[in-house]
């Protein structure tokens, strides 16, 4: 059965297509590997209590030979911040305790829709906010290769639950890095794909202009199937494109001839650690290898991303979260024995007791951002910055296909390390955010390990709407090194 | 009113409420009618994960209502979020307009005691309602079935300086959206919301501190309101004392303004681009499309109708008001060849009944091609002017055809000269007494003698047949 | 920044401990973010959107959603079928 928690949807679906395994019989391995690590890892929130009934119902399908569906009877987590009917949504708050989805996202229902079973809702920092998922009101999640260190953030529940065989994939959501993150700390395939390929409907708003959810799997090949499953234009987001949606997984390539790699160099910095180091620049060897051109490209405006990102994060999100305010749904507070005093206070007590620290530290610094006389200093400029940002990024892509560097600068830190300083918390990422401020594709591939262990990713990023080839660079790196290492949990 | 030798500046922001069939953003229905909370869904209810959409038929609507403004309309128009917590305000903002509003820089004339005077329009935004909150002893109860409705905000420049012409001008905004049929324009139920911008200064003086107006039902109290808080801030300044700026609430039964209850603080608003919305792109030839295809507006009606028909203003001021009277008077008019008869039987007749029976043009029982018939047998003597008021009241009643109603009733206008003789005779021969007072110098019993006439031809005889027949063989 | 007053307009309670740690914090974080203040943007448009997506308008068409009622059973108050607010002293 670990061989089951071990495979790749691939494999997974080959088992299925061919009745070597049930449905159920997958649900059920899953499920027991949750039962087993949960209260340790604490990778979920809830768990799907329709699961074993939606899985034997596969199985007569399976039976008759009916399983369709590019993911029919694979066993999925979804980061809860995702909207499925009927299950709970929390966004790993106090504020949406209570709170069961009335209506399913987009990306869930387009999962549901090829077949894929819900396991449950994958914990997660608190509205997204964090690096480290050290802030989830459901309690702190631990990588499974080491349960001193973080699975990274916000989506560190799905990151960990891959990793740690508690499910096939997962989907996490990544605004300035939180599905690249976490990936590389736990050392799984992480994806963001291109600003407005994935709908954002049902998915519970951080950063509407940066928000995109994307797959976390064993495998590239996975990942890029995924990919395929969650894209495509949606009349109920605006923001989403109207490209059509290429089929990256069936066209992936291991030849990288005539592709041209480039490498940052304000990404390769002195604060990158030997181990970090020593993986990226393996990969850098491999692609040589497979025939890619390695360039040089040189991004100077990067070293703002970061204010930038929180600069205009915070600023959507104080907005975004002012529709938690106990009126509707969710948690409200105690107003029976003390009366608010003023329509300020019911909102205020409310909101105060609902939301945890850093939630609240971003909301306050995004209210400021945009208030009146910091606006301009502040917001404004900061996205001005952002279309220099971006418009050099599409500079850079004149000269080259894919762009290749670390994901952080090390690999996963120890629990309680950085949460209590900000600025240090903020600049884990340094790597990352740019990528969402230019609305670019990009994702974490397994790299390595370090010394002590810990799994270090390779970030690809490439052109608007030029998935296929990051996918193909992936694809290379993970077909050369064959890593076989899984955590000891698994 | 006087306000001795202060000006009063008046500004007005007009709310449409726009005649979509879904709201603003998202499908829920519009309808009026659904039960509390049904005209909903997961974005009017401001669920976490709802996202916004733009309503194609809105954006048309406005654009349409800014050229019949006069305005310039943007090509690139972006929505913000306007942010604030109000418990009818389900997402804690609501969207809006702000830096790059859809429409700018338009006017309408109106017209007032016989002048006409351009009323400048600042900007005509897009928007969406919020909610409906009431209140239950000390509850708050919250509906959201308006929450979203698209609304127009337009806006007009501070170029009032009486309450008359603010109410004119507001009229005057009304009949167009109607004639646009882009709203209803009913300020009793909501559909259209009048707010006051109000301020008083020595003429060529910077303009005062203004004083919002808000709960303003109706075009009288939007006059009265005006009226009342004019005077108020005169007399505040003729004291030495200072306007504050702050929202008052008109009382109409008070037939005063009142300072709102809570202690409102100048709202920051934090307005930033709404991230989930892209800019709105209208096209040259698409504006050019609507501008085509308005229909010809109340102002240019009118003035048409006087040349044309050589209605006086007054008369072609009512009947444009509404389109469909308009258009009833129009057609009216054509089919008979008399325009002056049209509009006195529709000013005068038929007004009054449906007034009356509180029903709109639309509703009248007698139809245009029906009256124009009715003015035509006046015309061509088969029926008296004063019979055919009779006939008019039957038409009304029971829908028939003015013809029909003169045969069966046999209605038609004694014309035959030798018949009204030989009654005229009859009559003066039965009445030798009178026909001597009259002879002596009692002109007013002529009347006594056409009556007789009257009354014995049932109303039929041609009256100035009679007049005429009757003085010549009295004066004889 | 006047933690406090900004706490206000974004109707937030701070515990003690949640001021104390914000007021000293938010003087490095807003440091922090000064530095985006040299970089040159003369004539650059603000960018909201980054990615260049074509415009969608939805047609003007009502849809009926059944999960109204579900909203409403699941509100923290509620009187028939409208959302209520307590009393404000």
């Amino acid at each position: 059965m670990s061989d089951i928690l071990k495979s790749s949807i691939s494999e997974l679906k080959e088992k299925l297509d061919s009745k070597q395994v049930k449905p159920s019989e997958l649900a059920e391995a899953y499920l027991g590997q949750i039962n087993k690590l949960n209260s340790d890892i604490n990778a979920y929130i809830s768990v799907n209590e329709s699961l074993m009934d939606e899985a034997k119902a596969l199985d007569s399908k399976q039976e008759k030979g009916e399983l369709s569906g590019k993911l029919a009877g694979i066993p999925l987590g979804i980061k809860d911040l995702l909207c499925v009917k009927g299950q709970r949504n929390t966004a790993g708050s106090k504020i949406l305790e209570n709170f069961v989805a009335p209506y399913t996202s987009t990306v869930s229902q387009k999962l549901l829709d090829e077949g894929a079973l819900v396991l449950g809702k994958c914990n997660l920092d608190e509205f997204a906010m964090g690096s480290s998922n050290e802030t989830s009101y459901y309690g702190k999640v631990k990588n499974p290769w080491n349960y001193e260190y973080v699975p990274g953030g916000s989506s560190g529940g799905s990151a960990a639950a891959v990793a740690a065989g508690m499910a096939a994939a997962t989907i996490g959501t990544d605004t300035g890095g939180s599905v690249r993150q976490p990936a590389s700390f736990c050392g799984i395939v992480g994806v963001k794909p291109t600003y407005g390929r994935v709908s954002r409907y049902g998915i519970v708003a951080f950063a509407s202009s940066l928000d995109q959810a994307g797959p976390m799997t064993r495998t590239v090949k996975d990942a890029a199937l995924m990919s395929e499953v969650i894209s495509g234009h949606d009349p109920y987001d605006q923001t989403t494109a109207q490209e059509a949606v290429p089929e990256w997984s069936k066209s992936l390539k291991q030849d990288l001839k005539g592709l041209k790699i480039g490498l940052p160099k304000e990404y390769f910095t002195d604060a990158i650690t030997e181990d970090t180091k020593k993986v990226v620049d393996n990969a850098i060897e491999i692609v040589k290898k497979r025939g890619a051109e390695v360039i040089e490209v040189s991004l100077p405006l990067v070293k703002h991303a970061v204010p930038v990102y929180y600069l205009v994060a915070t600023s959507e999100a104080s907005s975004n979260l002012s529709r938690y305010d106990g009126v509707r749904y969710g948690y409200r507070s105690d107003f029976s024995k003390k009366p608010a005093e003023s329509l300020e206070e019911f909102y205020s007590r409310t909101r105060g007791e609902g939301f945890g620290s850093e939630v609240k530290r971003r909301i306050i610094l995004g209210t400021y951002c945009l208030s009146s006389g910091y606006y301009d200093a502040y917001y404004k400029k900061a996205c001005q910055v952002r279309r220099l940002i971006r418009d050099e990024f599409m500079q850079a892509f004149n000269s080259c296909d894919v762009m290749l560097s670390p994901v952080t600068t090390s690999p996963a830190f120890k629990a309680g390390e950085r949460i209590n300083d900000p600025v240090q918390m903020y600049s884990n990422d340094i790597f990352t955010t740019s990528t969402n401020l230019a609305g670019l594709p990009g994702m974490s591939v397994p790299g390595g390990f370090s010394q002590e262990g810990l799994p270090i990713g390779i970030q690809l990023t490439a052109a608007h709407f030029q998935e296929q080839k990051m996918f193909d660079v992936a694809y290379s790196i993970e077909q050369e090194l064959q890593l076989k290492e899984v955590p000891n949990v698994l | 009113m006087s306000y001795s030798d202060w000006e009063v500046v008046i500004g007005l922001e007009i709310h449409a409420q726009l005649k979509t069939d879904s709201k603003m953003f998202s499908e829920d229905s519009t309808q009026f009618g659904g039960g509390d909370n049904k005209n909903t869904s997961p974005v009017s209810f401001g669920l976490p994960g709802a996202l916004p959409v733009t309503n194609e038929k809105a954006v048309e609507m406005s654009v349409k209502t800014g050229l019949a403004l006069n305005c310039s309309i943007r090509e690139k128009s972006v929505f913000a979020r306007k942010n604030y917590f109000y418990p009818d305000l389900p997402k804690g903002y609501q969207i809006s307009q702000y830096d790059e509003p859809i429409c700018e820089e338009g006017y309408i004339d109106i017209l007032l005691d016989g002048e006409k005077k351009r009323i400048g329009i600042e900007r005509a935004h897009m928007e969406e309602d919020a909610g409906k909150s009431t209140h239950h002893g000390e509850y708050t109860l919250i509906n959201l079935n308006r929450a979203g409705v698209p609304l127009l905000e337009i806006v007009s420049k501070p170029d009032m300086r009486s309450a008359k012409e603010a109410a004119q001008y507001a009229r005057s905004v009304r009949s167009i959206l109607r004639y646009i049929d882009i709203c209803d324009g009913n300020l009793e139920e909501g559909s259209m919301r009048c707010d006051c911008n109000i301020s008083v200064r020595k003429p060529g003086e910077p303009l005062g501190t203004k004083v919002e107006l808000k709960n303003i039902n109706s075009f009288r109290f939007v006059e009265k309101a005006i009226e009342y808080e004019a005077q108020r801030q005169v007399d505040l300044k003729e004291a030495g004392e200072e306007i504050h700026q702050e929202t008052r609430l008109y009382d109409s039964t008070k037939n005063q303004t009142f300072s709102m209850r809570k202690k409102e603080n100048a709202h920051d608003y934090r307005y930033f681009p709404d991230p989930d919305l892209l800019p709105v792109i209208v096209e040259q030839s698409w504006i050019e499309n609507i501008k085509n295809n308005l229909p010809e507006l109340p102002l240019k009606k009118a003035e048409r109708f006087q040349q044309e028909y050589g209605l006086p203003e007054y008369d072609a001021f009512v009947l444009t008001t509404e389109r469909e009277m308009a258009e009833y008077f129009e057609t009216t008019a054509k089919a008979c060849g008399n325009a002056k008869s049209a509009s006195n039987w529709i000013m005068v007749e038929l007004l009054r009944r449906l007034n009356d029976a509180d029903q709109s043009i639309e509703d009248s029982p007698i139809k245009a091609d029906m009256l124009a018939k009715l003015i035509q047998l006046i015309d061509n003597k088969t029926i008296s002017g004063k019979i055919a008021k009779t006939v008019f009241q039957d038409m009304y009643d029971s829908g028939k055809d003015p013809e029909a109603i003169v045969k069966e009733k046999g209605l038609t206008q004694i014309t035959d000269t030798s018949a009204i003789e030989k009654m005229i005779d009859e009559i003066i021969a039965a009445n030798p007494g009178q026909v001597e007072q009259y002879k002596s110098g009692k002109n007013k019993l002529f009347g006594f003698f056409v009556g007789q006439v009257m009354k014995a031809s049932k109303g039929q005889a041609n009256p100035e047949m009679v007049n005429q027949i009757l003085k010549s063989k009295l004066d004889s | 920044m006047d933690i406090d007053n900004v706490a206000k307009l974004a109707r937030l309670t701070l515990s003690e401990e949640e001021s104390k740690a914000f007021t000293e914090q938010f003087d490095s974080i807003l440091n922090y973010f000064e530095q985006i203040k040299n970089v040159d943007t003369a004539n650059v448009e603000p960018m909201v959107t980054p990615t260049d997506i074509a415009l969608y308008l939805r047609k003007d068409e009502a849809k009926e959603w059944e999960g109204s009622t579900q909203v409403l059973e699941a509100a923290p108050e509620t009187s028939g079928q409208l959302f209520t607010v307590p009393p404000v002293v």
